[in-house]
């Protein structure tokens, strides 16, 4: 199956905070951050998208956006860090996939994230974090993860508005994401 | 069913001596092998194929294999395994797409953020009309689409994508997953972890 | 409960070992996979189903050992020049002992060798069905594979190997 390679401008995105990160504390001290790039079924070779947003071009997008789309741009706003992962599982053994994502999980409730949202349902497991200090939720990581399919790792770091979050994935544009990934191919017949 | 070939029995050999042929064909090739030499030979052949890989024996693992598999396993018993620790590759080309990027920005007069000799903060607020429109749209793009995702994978999660997604979140966090369960249209039994409370279905 | 941990060690050990043993026919490969599977089981017991689990042994074993033949292959090939064949068709990498030089020259040394440079599905499913005796439908939960095809490629198999042997014995009578 060739899926069409996504991956968003990786370097045009990480210079400025890169190097703004030299003064501005490390996105990873962020009580909010996950380290996605260290789930090994995301590695690098395997990953068909990528979005690595900081800080300061976080606020160059709220700056833009503050008059066409205010919800956005104020949901943006305070971000520290707005990453996502998505890697191919085709061929990987999924015994090795679920410990991963087993792993994961363990490491943010060590951590003191809070699991929202834990489902299995064949061969797709959903894992759903939040990250809560003093009643203000400071971190979201969401695993989502297809059997022979792909895995979906999300991590927004910052104070989230999720009030806002939710209005905002109500209207979003699915479109956008369907144009974005190529559609999945039909589930190769099961065995009898 | 016409007398078959010797390329035709070959190929039914195997088959035919586990005895999963219908009876038509076996019985063809029955006729076949009666008749032919070669073939009957290559039936013998075929035979002590299967005879012989049964008669091989199942074998233990030695028992120092064994030793050393409980060994590890008392060993980790108290150590959890760590995280694979690994250094973002893309941090070393980052700071080379940095260093390119600087020079970039300040030989077009730009460089809202940067300065040759040291990083500078940025300004109290970002300086919008300096930035390179692009990379901006692009981060929009990006950023559009890492809460489109959001939404996807908490729709496929069961979670409604309702105006009050974000109370119902908020609410789970601070008051355990019982209240959870209050948006969640059915359940959705998950194997516990180590240490992970059971979901309340109260 | 380390002892559920040895219960399952001491039922599935032999089934993981044989299948290891017989598709690399080299012991001490066989030694290393096999401890790395009955590790990975450790580390991965509260995720796996009780019911599943003699199918997931199976199917961690031949994947490991497909890795290693891949690995063996791709080490040989640094040393010489060999066209591109499906990866489990590589030279037989046993190690000589008493028994083997008796066997070598028997019919049950040919066809272990010609079992070694059997490729895959073959392999297994011949390992699996004949070898270990287990039932169709065990080896098509294992290989996840079609009942179907299990047989037919059991089937083929063992024409292979037959054809195999006849070459061997005919290139001995020539």
């Amino acid at each position: 199956m060739q899926r069409r390679i996504l991956i968003i401008a990786l370097l045009l995105s990480i210079p400025v905070p890169a190097l703004a990160a030299d003064e501005e504390p490390s996105p990873k001290d962020h009580p909010g951050y996950f380290p996605l790039e260290e789930i090994g079924i995301l590695d690098e070779e395997q990953l068909t998208l990528e979005v690595n947003l900081h800080a300061p071009m976080l606020k160059l997008v709220a700056a833009a956006t503050r008059k066409a789309d205010p919800d956005f741009s104020q949901l943006v706003e305070g971000l520290r860090s707005v990453r996502v992962r998505i890697a191919s599982l085709e061929g990987l053994d999924p015994v090795r996939v679920r410990s991963d994502v087993t792993r994961a999980g363990r490491w943010l409730r060590e951590r003191g994230w809070q699991t929202i949202v834990r489902t299995r349902d064949g061969g797709e497991q959903i894992h759903i974090y939040l990250r809560e200090i003093d009643g203000d939720i400071v971190g979201l990581t969401i695993l989502a993860v297809e059997d022979g399919g792909e895995a979906t790792a999300i991590n927004i770091a910052g104070p989230i508005d999720l009030t806002r979050l939710g209005s905002l994935a109500r209207k979003l544009d699915i479109p956008l994401l369907e144009e974005a990934v190529p559609k999945k191919p039909t589930e190769s017949e099961k065995e009898p | 069913m016409p007398p078959l070939d010797c390329q035709q029995v070959l190929e039914h050999l195997e088959a035919y001596v586990d005895g999963d042929l219908d009876e038509t064909r076996a019985a063809a090739v029955a006729a076949h092998l009666e008749g032919c030499a070669e073939c009957h030979a290559d039936r013998s052949l075929a035979e002590d194929v299967r005879r012989e890989l049964r008669a091989l024996p199942a074998l233990d693992a030695p028992p120092a294999v064994l030793r050393e598999v409980f060994r590890q396993v008392g060993e980790e018993r108290f150590r959890p395994p760590p995280f694979r620790a690994r250094r973002p590759a893309w941090t070393a080309l980052a700071r080379s797409a940095v260093a390119a990027s600087v020079l970039a920005a300040v030989v077009a007069g730009g460089g809202i953020f940067l300065s040759l000799d040291r990083a500078t903060v940025e300004p109290a607020g970002p300086d919008l009309a300096q930035a390179d429109p692009e990379e901006v749209a692009r981060a929009t793009e990006e950023a559009r689409l890492a809460f489109a995702y959001v939404a996807k994978v908490s729709r496929q999660a069961g979670l409604e994508v309702r105006e009050d997604l974000g109370e119902s979140l908020a609410a789970a966090s601070t008051s355990g997953l019982t209240r959870a369960l209050l948006f969640l249209p059915q359940p959705a039994p998950a194997r516990p972890e180590d240490g992970e409370p059971e979901r309340d279905r109260s | 409960m380390v002892s559920g941990f040895e219960a399952a060690v001491e039922d599935h050990q032999r089934r993981i070992y044989t299948f290891a043993r017989y598709y690399l026919g080299n012991q001490e490969e066989a030694d290393d996979i096999t401890q790395e599977v009955l590790l990975r089981l450790w580390r991965n017991r509260n995720e796996l189903d009780d019911e599943y689990l003699g199918a997931w042994l199976l199917r961690v074993t031949r994947n490991a050992c497909y890795d290693l033949l891949r690995r063996r292959r791709s080490a040989a090939k640094v040393f010489s020049a060999e066209s591109e064949d499906e990866v489990a068709e590589t030279e037989p990498a046993r190690q000589p002992g008493p028994q083997d030089r008796a066997e070598a020259s028997s019919f049950r040394g040919h066809l272990r060798d010609a079992l070694e440079e059997l490729g895959e599905p073959y392999r297994s499913v011949i390992i699996l069905r004949e070898i270990q005796g287990l039932k169709y439908q065990e080896i098509s939960d294992a290989l996840e594979m079609p009942l179907t095809s299990v047989r037919v490629n059991l089937h083929r198999g063992r024409k292979k190997l037959r054809e195999r042997l006849r070459e061997v014995y005919d290139h001995a009578a020539a």
